[in-house]
């Protein structure tokens, strides 16, 4: 038993794979007597409720993270009375937003209303399907999981505008459509970004991705490309996902909330979540496709055939995801509490103007570099 | 006149009509430092005009003083521009010493300059944290404030007060320091002014910050005269005027310290005019300490104030500007007219002229940077 | 300039005009007839350049039946402040604008007809400022009466 969990720490993706399910799937057909196909589907509502609950947890962490970041760049403490450092606070907030009125403004478009918040928590948690947390450990190993991604994180785009339209609000549709505008500007290079490695890696799919940099972190096998374009994806996706210095659609536009003003109680606190949710997605993308994902440590010779051996492989790849997406989750905190925010004219220009350009040019730089080392 | 707008309209496009509208940045609004009512009138992201409605908090205060003795309206300027409560106090003593002739004792000059000026910096450290955190940059109100605190900290100390100080007199200031002042003053500038790079930087090296200032609201200096605009406001055009400096009072005679000046009058050169100052005003403060006169803190004065029949209009140099005092007496306990000239409402009465050609984000931009207490413009 | 140059340049200029030497400042009482070009030519001649609004308000001398309407300039170029004062019948105060003159006292003057009722002829945008559109009276003055005032203890 002791030896099943430890291997469940080291290799969670194996031990699941090996040790667990073949004993779970007999013990459903042959103690249980069922069809396999009922064993498969008791299986994914396993899997599935316990990554669900594993992701909220996740999220739930990443509130009072930020809450305690926030006050230690601005030298206070933070929450310290709810439980030890704060450590319950989130729920307690979460609680508190429960036992809320559920507010539907009059004239809103009661299903519209209704549907938004649950797209946009949908969108951002389908996007988590793809994202390797271990060796084997993801929920669905696609072979077009980058594309995947991009597709579905779309998804997100649609939510705010059917907030900001269904809110029967002037600012909140302003403050939608803005919001709107800013996040289909700001796929574009992160995309481009992603396609410069899926050139150099040569697979769309995630977990493949993560496997290639066995042999040296991509941001060291590709760079200087890999640094840039590492670079433009963290500042698009900061964008992407409504984050200061990028959040005018929140803060300032015409005074309100934007187009979550008329959301009360669990429907606010879906969208809330969906943001932390999101900032976890792109903190995870900037792991998977630049620093290695589960991988450690191992540096490389850009382009070159010399890469490290695995710095620090003892420790679970899980660990190692987990700790190097906290990492970036952290460099996007202190943006925000660093930074004064972008005027919407300053936002576009910036997208169309900077990192579009030098997105193309990165892809081209990547695309010579892998013809050259081809031929 | 003003200056022309940047982003002039466009030609009027027959095949596809656009619609102006009406947003109104209410009176509950955090950016607007107060309760202030802005109209403005927008094509799409671009302002066309702005139509501020004051008078939100007006609490008749010029009628109130006609009501009040001479040392009870002092409490009537605290509530004005409350930021710089202190400086508006010393606004309305000096009036009524000038229409009185009252000698005030060195010692008092020299505690009203300590005084004044720390407020002054607390004042700018509180639009600087406020100014951040209306372009985004939260975490400069919380480090703006965590200073002003120290300052407040001296302030409660000396006459009890964390806000509302009425501690400048008629003839002087109301108590005299306690033990140990000096060295705390000493101590809290200093850490003041070990801070202020780091405060500086945060702000003025960010690129974003620069973007959002630079070149905004440009403001030039025979629009700002014609408007009456004061303190900060007309010196960052580039007209160096300050009344310390060129209609001087108390012992700024005797002080050495420089007028920061701007040059193109956009929200940059305010914010750089601003925390120029704080340095100069921590140099005063030393300076005042260093030269502080034994001796009483208040002139001997009859119980019951009643000036000579005149008038006095008297001038001074608050954190927002020049605040000017027009007293008429006569010759009775309370005043026949007092009419607080607020460096606020002048300075807000340019942005009509300031604000059309911009987004709306640029909108505060300029309302920050023209550090409004909307107390002062309503009184 | 210097305070005496002043008032030898304002008794050249305006010789008719009753001048006094105040302790602030000296104080300009033109009547009200000749009140707008002198106004003009404080603000736009060279030699005297007042081009900076200081303030613009009222006093309510009741016995003596007049509003009077005062205006405080000063000029950037030779740094000397000037009062003038113009006497207006309290039944019906009214008097040219300046607000085309010196921006600043668009609000000013529509400060002071929220508050003393002084009527501004010419003035772009002459209603209240502070008091809300619909208030009736005007408070300032000494004979304003309002259910809600209290009277004040005599010390």
């Amino acid at each position: 038993m002791s030896a099943i969990l430890w291997h469940l720490f080291m290799h969670p993706g194996r031990a699941l794979k090996d040790e667990i399910v073949p004993p779970y799937l007999h013990f459903v057909t042959q103690s249980l007597g069922l069809p396999a196909w009922a064993g498969h589907l008791g299986l994914m509502a396993v899997l599935g409720g316990v990554f669900f609950v594993g992701v909220s947890l996740t999220a739930f962490w990443l509130i009072l993270m930020e809450r305690k970041v926030c006050a230690y760049f601005q030298e206070r403490l933070g929450p310290n009375r709810v439980g030890p450092w704060g450590l319950l606070q989130t729920i307690a907030d979460a609680l508190k937003l429960v036992q809320k009125e559920d507010l539907i403004p009059v004239d809103a478009d009661r299903a519209v209303f209704k549907l938004a918040p649950i797209v946009a928590f949908t969108a951002s948690f389908m996007v988590l399907a793809v994202i390797p947390f271990d060796d084997q450990l993801l929920a669905a190993d696609l072979n077009i999981g980058v594309l995947y991604i991009t597709a579905v994180s779309g998804l997100g785009v649609l939510s705010i505008l059917l907030a900001g339209w269904a809110s029967a609000n002037k600012y909140s549709l302003l403050g939608g459509m803005r919001s709107a505008a800013q996040i289909i500007s700001y796929e574009l290079s992160p995309a481009l970004c992603v396609l410069g490695v899926v050139l150099f890696t040569g697979t769309l799919s995630t977990q493949a991705i993560v496997e290639g940099q066995a042999a040296g972190w991509n941001i060291f096998r590709m760079a200087p490309w890999g640094v840039l374009g590492m670079l433009i994806f963290l500042i698009a996706g900061t964008a992407e996902i409504n984050r200061a210095p990028f959040d005018l659609p929140e803060a300032e536009s015409e005074l309100t909330a934007g187009f979550s003003t008329e959301y009360s109680a669990m429907r606010f606190s879906m969208f809330y979540l969906a943001e932390f949710v999101n900032m976890f997605i792109i903190s995870a993308m900037v792991v998977t496709l630049f620093l290695g994902g589960w991988q450690p440590l191992v540096l490389a010779l850009p382009f070159g055939g010399w890469h490290s051996p695995a710095l620090g492989g003892f420790l679970p790849g899980w660990l190692w995801f987990f700790a190097k997406t906290y990492a970036v989750i952290f460099v996007i905190m202190w943006f925000r509490w660093t930074f004064p925010r972008v005027r919407v004219d300053q936002l576009m220009k910036l997208e169309w103007k900077v990192l579009l350009p030098l997105s193309f040019a990165n892809l081209a730089a990547i695309a010579l570099c892998v013809a050259a080392s081809l031929r | 006149m003003p200056q022309a707008s940047p982003n002039p309209k466009p030609a009027p496009d027959t095949t596809l009509k656009t619609d102006e509208y009406l947003i109104n940045m209410g009176p509950q609004h955090p950016s607007t430092h107060g309760v202030l009512r802005l109209v403005l009138r927008l094509d799409g992201e671009t302002v066309l005009e702005v139509v501020p409605h004051v008078g939100y908090i007006h609490r008749s205060m010029e009628k109130m003083a006609e009501n009040d003795s001479y040392p009870q309206i002092i409490h009537l300027t605290d509530r004005q521009d409350y930021l710089s409560a202190m400086l508006c106090n010393w606004a309305f003593c000096l009036a009524v010493e000038r229409l009185m002739g009252i000698q005030v004792p060195p010692r008092a000059e020299a505690l009203r300059v300590i005084v004044g000026e720390l407020n002054r910096v607390a004042s700018h450290l509180l639009w600087y944290g406020a100014y951040g955190m209306d372009l985004g940059a939260v975490t400069a109100f919380f480090w703006g404030f965590r200073e002003r605190e120290e300052i407040i900290d001296i302030f409660e100390e000396l006459c009890g007060q964390r806000l509302t100080y009425n501690y400048v007199r008629i003839g002087g200031v109301a108590e005299d320091i306690p033990k140990g002042f000096a060295e705390r003053v000493r101590e809290v500038v200093s850490r003041v002014r070990a801070k202020m790079p780091e405060y500086h930087g945060l702000l003025a090296e960010n690129v974003i910050f620069q973007q959002r200032t630079r070149g905004i609201g440009k403001l030039d200096t025979a629009t700002a005269l014609s408007y009456g605009c004061s303190g900060p406001v007309l010196r960052s055009t580039g007209f160096r005027y300050d009344l310390r400096k060129d209609e001087p009072y108390g012992i700024y005679p005797s002080l050495k310290f420089e007028v920061p000046v701007g040059s193109t009058g956009d929200c940059w050169d305010r914010y750089l005019v601003r925390m120029a100052e704080m340095r100069e005003s921590l140099g005063l403060v030393e300076q005042a300490l260093g030269a502080l006169p034994e001796g009483p803190v208040l002139a001997k004065l009859p119980r019951v104030l009643k000036p000579p029949a005149g008038e006095v209009y008297s001038r001074l140099e608050t954190a927002r500007g020049d605040m000017g005092v027009y007293l008429v007496s006569d010759g009775g306990p309370k005043p026949l007219r007092c009419k607080f000239r607020s460096a606020c409402f002048s300075n807000l009465s340019v942005l009509p002229a300031l604000a059309p050609g911009w987004k709306v984000a640029d909108v505060i931009s300029i309302l920050g940077s023209l550090d409004l207490v909307i107390p002062d413009v309503d009184r | 300039m210097s305070r005496d140059e002043l008032l030898q340049a304002l008794r050249a200029r305006f010789p008719g005009v009753a001048l006094e030497e105040a302790p602030s400042m000296p104080v300009l009482k033109p009547v009200l007839g000749e009140f707008r070009p002198l106004m003009e030519a404080l603000r736009h001649e060279p030699g005297l350049a007042f081009d900076y609004p200081l303030s613009q308000t009222a006093l309510d001398q009741m016995e003596k039946g007049l509003i009077v309407s005062v205006y405080h300039l000063f000029s950037s170029a030779h740094r000397q402040s000037l009062c003038v004062k113009v006497d207006l019948d309290r039944a019906h105060p009214s008097i040219p604008t300046v607000s085309d003159l010196w921006r600043g006292c668009e609000w000013f003057e529509r400060e002071t007809f929220d508050f003393f009722g002084v009527a501004f002829e010419g003035h772009p945008d002459l209603r209240r400022i502070m008091l809300t559109d619909d208030w009736v009276g005007w408070p300032l003055r000494k004979d304003y009466q309002d259910p809600r005032m209290v009277p004040r203890p005599v010390f």
